[in-house]
């Protein structure tokens, strides 16, 4: 042996060297993505100058959206070929699996921050540009009587209060990307059945039936029972909204905790090539 | 020389790495076939063996990257599948370059300090500059060459209590590849307790920088030893051609050539004391039997066997 080292168990697992690779990997696709933003809200910002338009400013905001499309390829991304990548050292898979969902909570909730300090940002531009051309740049709301100044805070306590929230959203679907790409990278195919076939084919096997039977009751029905029909469906379609509105967050959560454990066992059976 | 089957328990008593009795199949085909060896501290150990042989799914195994069917791989004690702290002595470069999403030396470099906790960033360096690469352009517009050249600088700076290296001079020029060698004994030299596992195909080329040498074939070992050990019983006679065939004379030959008027026989010497009598005698020169020639001869050995058995 060499003269041998003590080193923690973060040392032999490798995390620094995880955490590093997804630091280089990551930093390079969110910092392309705010340079998109970037680039794309000052050529908004600059239109007005050189055309007869208006930039309008709303309200300040943390893209949950991009974040989410974003988080959904770098959880693909970082299951497939950097785990590859890390497991041909010899690393072991939990490091790995821990590493790299470090390394994208990080980089995702980086990325959301970085979204609402550009909004920030573009707000502040607005409202300094509304005093000057009040006709090119306009800091209002669609609905409300708020402006200026006063909107800018306003709208950024609210940013605030929502940024918990949106944090949390952004770390349970990240779970569940994450899951997905383990899943893909083990079985692209049955994966893909499973994500898109088998919803379809619930849904071809649920409706069917119940098209033919509304299209056998309406063959012989009145103008009342097939409005009694009709309010029946929107009921059961509004109950099922309503259900989605309100379970929503705890589905969400629970799809993420069970994400957790499902991702490490399915990453942790897959043969490396 | 340990040879399948007399090696029920691995026999060194300084094993870094150990297999136990390991098996893999991937469908129809019998990969790994209850496998058993040790291999020594402080060593730099070639495996070798034919296409199929099972080197590369050994390698996947002691690199935790594929779990055996049966059997266990211990590293320094520890069993390897899942094992940080056991993974954590292991540097493995594989016969295929890869660098992820790194686009630059500086990148790779900056995740092997992460990686290898015993990572020598100037050796690292100083290497760049023995396989001649560029430090700053892009990596996948290196050659074959250079990425192979740059994965060996991972892992000779690794520091790793065990390297092991799937055909390490796949791409590289006869150069390199002599100053991959030269590196790998003056490595030994600086961390003496430091141990390599080179599998290649290129027996006779790694041949000069082996300590032992571990032979399998179609999963199973065929024998495995210090470079010595596996030479001894085999030699190589040149000289008169009558000479050679008088000397030799009822032994198996490994191969016969003929060279510029002399007679060079490879053979299995019968006896011990065979050897004594051959290089007495001043008509003939002797030599020990290259290991590529050995591992042809005991390979073939081997064929006939199981063809044998399954007329």
């Amino acid at each position: 042996m060499q003269p041998t080292l003590e080193r923690t168990w973060w040392q032999s697992a490798r995390l620094n060297g995880v955490l590093r690779y997804q630091w280089k990997a990551l930093s390079r696709g969110v910092g392309l993505v705010m340079l998109i933003l970037m680039v794309s809200q000052a050529i908004s910002f600059l239109m007005p100058l050189a055309l007869d338009m208006t930039y309008p400013f709303t309200g300040i905001y943390a893209d949950l959206g991009v974040t989410l499309v974003v988080a959904l390829i770098s959880a693909c991304v970082a299951a497939g070929k950097s785990t590859r990548f890390l497991l041909r050292f010899g690393t072991s898979r939990l490091s790995v699996w821990l590493g790299n969902l470090i390394g994208l909570f990080a980089g995702m909730v980086g990325l959301l921050l970085g979204t609402m300090l550009l909004s920030m940002l573009m707000g502040a531009l607005t409202l300094a540009m509304a005093n000057a051309m009040p006709r090119k740049y306009v800091f209002q709301r669609f609905f409300g009587e708020l402006e200026g100044a006063t909107l800018y805070g306003e709208s950024l306590t609210e940013a605030l209060k929502t940024l918990p929230t949106y944090i949390l959203y952004t770390l349970e679907w990240t779970c569940m990307f994450y899951l997905l790409g383990c899943c893909l990278r083990r079985n692209r195919a049955a994966t893909l059945f499973v994500i898109i076939g088998v919803p379809m084919l619930l849904m071809i096997l649920t409706l069917i039936p119940a098209v033919r039977q509304a299209a056998r009751v309406m063959e012989n029905a009145d103008d009342r029972q097939m409005m009694l029909l009709g309010i029946q469906w929107l009921k059961y379609l509004t109950d099922f909204v309503h259900f989605v509105e309100h379970e929503w967050p705890t589905l969400q959560l629970a799809g993420a905790v069970v994400s957790l454990p499902l991702s490490y066992l399915c990453m942790r059976g897959t043969p490396q090539p | 020389m340990q040879k399948n089957g007399e090696m029920g328990a691995p026999v060194a008593d300084k094993a870094i790495l150990r297999v136990n009795g390991v098996s893999r199949r991937f469908r129809a085909t019998q990969a790994l076939d209850a496998l058993s060896l040790s291999i020594p501290v402080g060593e730099i150990v070639g495996l070798l063996g034919r296409n199929g042989a099972g080197k590369s799914t050994l390698l996947r195994i002691v690199g935790g990257m594929l779990r055996p069917d049966l059997g266990q791989v211990t590293l320094d004690g520890e069993a390897v599948f899942n094992r940080a702290r056991a993974l954590g002595k292991l540097c493995i470069i594989g016969d295929t370059p890869d660098f992820g999403h790194l686009a630059k030396i500086g990148d790779l470099f900056y995740v092997c300090k992460g990686l290898f906790p015993a990572w020598d960033e100037a050796y690292a360096r100083e290497l760049i500059g023995r396989f001649e690469l560029p430090f700053n352009k892009r990596m996948k517009t290196f050659s074959r060459g250079m990425q192979t050249g740059l994965m060996l600088t991972v892992g000779l700076a690794s520091g790793a209590e065990l390297t092991v290296f799937d055909e390490p001079s796949l791409g590289l020029d006869a150069v390199l590849r002599e100053r991959f060698y030269d590196l790998l004994l003056a490595d030994r030299q600086r961390i003496p307790n430091r141990t390599y596992l080179i599998s290649t195909h290129l027996i006779d080329e790694v041949a000069r920088v082996l300590d032992s040498a571990v032979l399998i074939d179609a999963g199973h070992l065929l024998c495995a030893g210090t470079v010595s050990e596996l030479q001894s019983g085999y030699l190589s006679v040149s000289g008169a051609p009558d000479a050679v065939r008088e000397l030799t004379g009822g032994m198996v030959i490994l191969k016969e050539e003929d060279a510029a008027g002399s007679l060079v026989r490879h053979v299995k010497l019968s006896d011990p004391g065979d050897q004594t009598r051959i290089e007495a005698d001043p008509r003939v020169r002797t030599a020990p039997v290259g290991l590529q020639r050995l591992f042809v001869f005991l390979t073939e050995e081997k064929e006939a066997e199981r063809h044998a058995t399954n007329a």
